[in-house]
């Protein structure tokens, strides 16, 4: 009796609960279970007690009778049949009587509580009481006959019918609770073949076995009754011990024997064994199994008639059972060939499941994953050319066309259209009921992808669904197969898709968002460079403004000193040695003086200046460089060519190049051109030297501070750098470049360099 | 030196023969200008005698376009300010092998301050950074007190930065020159901006 996952123990608990608010047994029924068989001494009290209800007693004298066939018509009291058959069989009788009598009267009441509270309009399929008592008066009659035919087993023939009568009692009690869940287990127990205990337990999370077994529990009923209730169902070698073995064979037996003539309806469709095998199995004589088979009917007939439950005679029972039996078959039959059918449509979805991954659903690329899905739906849902609308996010739709093979016939992205608004392709619940938006979708679609939906229909299928799965719907106008697979059938394929889909796009995002990634990673590490040399920028013109202030002292006196010791000596090399310390010290003032504008450049304070006047006093600032460098302003540019820049700094940017040229070519013309470069005519002053040019690694570090190919000597390392703030300053760059005929050109260029006016001048033009 | 015009320098209160001579006009001339109050002074108490005392002489001289050299001597009196000794010694040697000034040093603001007053300095070397007050405060000071107002000022420093450079010459300084100098670039200063006549007396090589 497991509990189904699903079913939440509350739930059992709940259905335990209601079991035990149904009504106890009658006075009579709780005071005959107690009185012990050979208490006789109460025998008078029961007789009493029975006889207060004239209908009860004419139904146990009559049931008496017939479970003692041979005494006739002699047991007409209630006494008499005491003494007659015995305590056990008067019980036996009082027990069916109450116990059905309580069930089905409880179930009247309840129907037309129903019936009252609904109008009418119960559940679909009802449970077949009427039929379902006829079954168990079918086992009771059964067993008693088993039982009567077995001597040699622990158990009497009117023990052997209560237990055939009782054994079912779980499927009306929970009928009896839950009436319209309960017509659900008998459809689901006839639709799918099968009998209702595990039904029970997938809606309900306990069976009818654990039901019965509670109220029999708290009945107070024997355990061998007990015992019946709970496993008549259970293979019979495996009963726990100490269970009332006997019982249980027989009623097990009694019921596949009614099964299997069809006798009633016991609301279980599995399969059902031989009875003579089960027989066998129980190991009871196979000459009781024909003779109950023989006298069945008749004490079918007679103990419904004593129990109220039907006036049927003992042919008109037989022939009810054939009629059954016939019934059963044809619907036995429909069902196989439904079967078949859903078979044919279940297999055509596997082989095109099968062919989407073949021709590349699963490749991870999105438009190849919508032609194998629009090539696979052709295989189910008809032959023809399908479109595919996949939602990309952010109202991008993708619409792609197909042939018939699954190749591309054209692909567009489209924005969401305006009659569409709100339509989400993912939440396809939201709208495919709808039958105009889904005709606007069509029609839109149909336009966009250029199919002809004049002349046939378009139909519209919601290709994929799930959590986190893009929206993607089909369209064609093939028509569709005559046996095309249902909704239900199409479920595997459209969960292939999703998945096959969702993949694609994610590894697409995937993708992209690597490649940003990457983006974002170089611009980061480009700006931490920068950032990390203007702050060692920063810091170098706080230290040096520092050590300046503290060198400068020392520096002072050790220049001052040596020059004045200069002045005093007599010997001439003593004399240019002192003014060596002297020279030294100014160096060293001056190389501090350098760090601190390379660390502290200041503002570019910048104003229309004629470029010859700034390339003028570069030259100016460099000793001896009137006479070598050539000045070649282009002959297009007007004349004076007028920049916005810092004069100073930029003289001071292009003295230092000048300075380099030299020293990289000391007896060489240095030529500085300036032109308009580049398509958003940045000026370009360029410095060229003809000497033997750079070696790689000196261009790649000239930039930098104290960076010098030259041997030790005057040469500080600090002129190109500083010259590269300054230029920075203006918010130019610079360069250094082999020339094309040797030598080295340092260039520098400034793409923002035009005066004010100019620039506005140049617009308004 | 001429011991004559010593006795000018050191004088204090001049008689009205003596503001002749200094003036190189005549005795009447004096007394004409001293009557009609346009050179200040006193008489001395009982008697008639006009008194002329050195400040107010040296404010007719130069309210008359004479020169007032006779009235200083031949040496100038240089006051160097600077926190560092080395510095204070460097010039101390240098100005002394010249000969031609006299030099005290202050090492503060305050020191300085009291020294322009009593040693009346003709020029100032000031460094920039002082331990309490910075050096444009001091050249600032000296500009505004009227008896200092034509005193001249140079400014020395080891800072760098251009701007601060501009604020000292902004406050008052007469020249501005960075440190680690050049010692023959200073003199060569001096000299100018005293108006002395370069190299006169340079024996400073080591004759």
């Amino acid at each position: 009796m497991g509990s189904h996952e699903s079913n939440p123990a509350h739930q059992i608990e709940v259905i335990l609960q209601s079991v035990d608010s149904l009504p106890t047994l009658t006075p009579v029924a709780t005071r005959v279970l107690n009185i012990g068989s050979s208490d006789r001494a109460d025998f008078g009290e029961l007789t009493r007690l029975i006889e207060a209800d004239p209908a009860l007693t004419s139904r146990i004298i009559g049931l008496c009778r017939r479970a003692s066939l041979g005494l006739g018509d002699r047991i007409t009291t209630v006494k008499r049949a005491l003494v007659m058959l015995g305590f056990e069989a008067v019980r036996a009788a009082v027990l069916s009587v109450s116990v059905y009598d309580l069930v089905s009267g409880e179930a009247a009441e309840r129907d037309a509580r129903l019936e009252w509270s609904v109008g009418g309009e119960g559940p679909g399929r009802a449970f077949d009481r009427v039929g379902f008592w006829m079954y168990s008066v079918g086992v009771a009659s059964a067993a008693e006959l088993l039982a009567a035919g077995n001597r040699k087993l622990r158990v009497k023939p009117d023990e052997a019918f209560v237990a055939g009568l009782l054994h079912g009692l779980g499927k009306p009690i929970l009928d009896l609770l839950l009436p319209r869940a309960y017509g659900r287990v008998v459809e689901l127990a006839e639709k799918r073949r099968a009998d209702m205990a595990p039904i029970e337990r997938e809606i309900f999370g306990i069976d009818h076995h654990a039901a019965a077994r509670r109220i029999a529990e708290r009945w107070g009923l024997p355990p061998a009754l007990r015992d019946a209730v709970w496993l008549y169902d259970h293979p019979l070698s495996g009963l726990p011990e100490g269970v009332a073995v006997d019982v249980v064979r027989v009623v097990s037996v009694a019921r596949t024997l009614c099964r299997e003539l069809h006798l009633g309806n016991s609301g279980d469709h599995g399969p059902v064994d031989s009875a003579s095998a089960a027989c066998e199995a129980a190991g009871l004589s196979k000459k009781s199994l024909d003779d109950a088979m023989r006298k069945l009917h008749g004490a079918v007939s007679e103990h419904s008639k004593v129990l109220g439950l039907d006036e049927q005679a003992a042919p008109e029972l037989l022939l009810r059972s054939i009629t059954a039996a016939n019934r059963s078959l044809a619907r036995l039959s429909a069902d196989l060939e439904h079967r078949a059918h859903e078979g044919k449509r279940v297999a055509e979805v596997l082989s095109a499941i099968a062919e989407f991954w073949r021709i590349g659903g699963g490749t991870g690329e999105v438009v190849r994953t919508l032609g194998a899905m629009a090539r696979s739906a052709a295989r189910v849902l008809g032959e023809g050319r399908w479109g595919t609308v996949l939602d990309r996010g952010e109202n991008a739709w993708l619409l792609c066309l197909f042939d018939s093979e699954g190749g591309l016939a054209r692909s567009t992205e489209a924005h969401r259209p305006e009659q569409l608004a709100g339509l989400e392709l993912a939440t396809p619940s939201a709208w495919t009921e709808r039958t105009g938006v889904r005709s606007a979708l069509a029609a839109w679609a149909a336009r966009e992808l250029g199919m002809d939906s004049q002349n046939a229909p378009m139909r519209v299928v919601v290709a994929c669904e799930g959590d986190g799965v893009p929206g993607c719907v089909m369209l064609t106008t093939a028509p569709a197969p005559e046996e095309a697979p249902d909704q239900r059938h199409l479920m595997p394929l459209r969960a292939t898709w999703s998945a096959a889909l969702s993949a694609a796009v994610h590894r697409r995002a995937t993708e992209r968002l690597a490649d940003s990634l990457a983006d974002s990673n170089r611009a980061l590490a480009a700006a931490q460079a920068k950032l990390t040399e203007a702050q060692s920028m920063a810091r170098l013109g706080e230290m040096t403004a520092g050590a300046a202030h503290e060198m400068n002292n020392p520096l002072t006196v050790i220049r001052g000193r040596s020059q004045l010791l200069a002045e005093s000596l007599t010997d001439e090399r003593d004399r240019k040695t002192a003014s060596a310390i002297a020279g030294a010290a100014a160096d060293l003032s001056n190389l501090v003086t350098a760090l601190h504008e390379l660390g502290r450049p200041g503002e570019a304070e910048r104003e229309a200046t004629p470029i010859a006047e700034v390339l003028g006093r570069a030259i100016g600032l460099v000793p001896g460089a009137s006479g070598v460098v050539r000045l070649d302003i282009h002959g297009s540019l007007p004349v004076p060519l007028m920049a916005e820049v810092d004069g100073p700094r930029l003289s001071r940017a292009i003295a230092e190049l000048i300075r380099n040229a030299r020293d990289w070519a000391p007896e060489g013309i240095v030529h500085a051109r300036v032109q308009i470069e580049g398509p958003d005519g940045r000026l370009c002053i360029r410095i060229e030297d003809d000497g033997p040019g750079l070696s790689p690694k000196a261009q790649r570090h000239a930039f930098d501070p104290f960076f010098s190919e030259r041997p030790a000597g005057r040469g500080r390392g600090l002129g190109l750098p500083l010259a590269k703030r300054l230029v920075e300053l203006h918010g130019g760059s610079i360069r250094l470049e082999a020339g094309a005929s040797g030598g080295t050109h340092a260039v520098i260029s400034l793409p923002d360099w035009r005066p004010a006016q100019d620039r506005e001048a140049g617009q308004a033009a | 030196m001429a011991g004559e015009t010593n006795t000018w320098a050191d004088k204090k209160i001049f008689t009205t023969g003596e503001a002749a001579e200094v003036c190189k006009v005549s005795q009447q001339t004096i007394i004409r200008c001293f009557d009609a109050g346009r050179l200040g002074g006193f008489r001395v108490p009982g008697s008639k005698f006009r008194r002329i005392p050195r400040e107010e002489l040296i404010k007719f001289m130069r309210a008359n376009g004479i020169p007032t050299e006779v009235l200083e001597g031949s040496t100038r009196r240089v006051l160097v300010v600077d926190d560092d000794p080395d510095i204070l010694e460097l010039f101390e040697d240098l100005l002394g092998r010249d000969g031609r000034f006299e030099v005290r040093a202050a090492s503060t603001g305050y020191d300085a301050g009291l020294l322009t007053e009593s040693f009346r300095p003709h020029l100032i070397i000031l460094d920039y950074m002082l331990p309490d007050i910075n050096g444009n405060v001091v050249c600032e000071r000296v500009r505004q007190m009227a008896h200092t107002q034509h005193t001249k000022v140079i400014c020395v420093s080891g800072v760098v930065n251009q701007a601060e450079v501009e604020e000292l010459l902004r406050s008052g300084a007469d020249d501005f020159i960075k440190k680690p100098f050049d010692i023959r670039e200073v003199v060569g200063r001096m000299v100018d901006l005293l108006g002395m006549q370069s190299g006169a007396t340079d024996n400073g090589t080591g004759h």
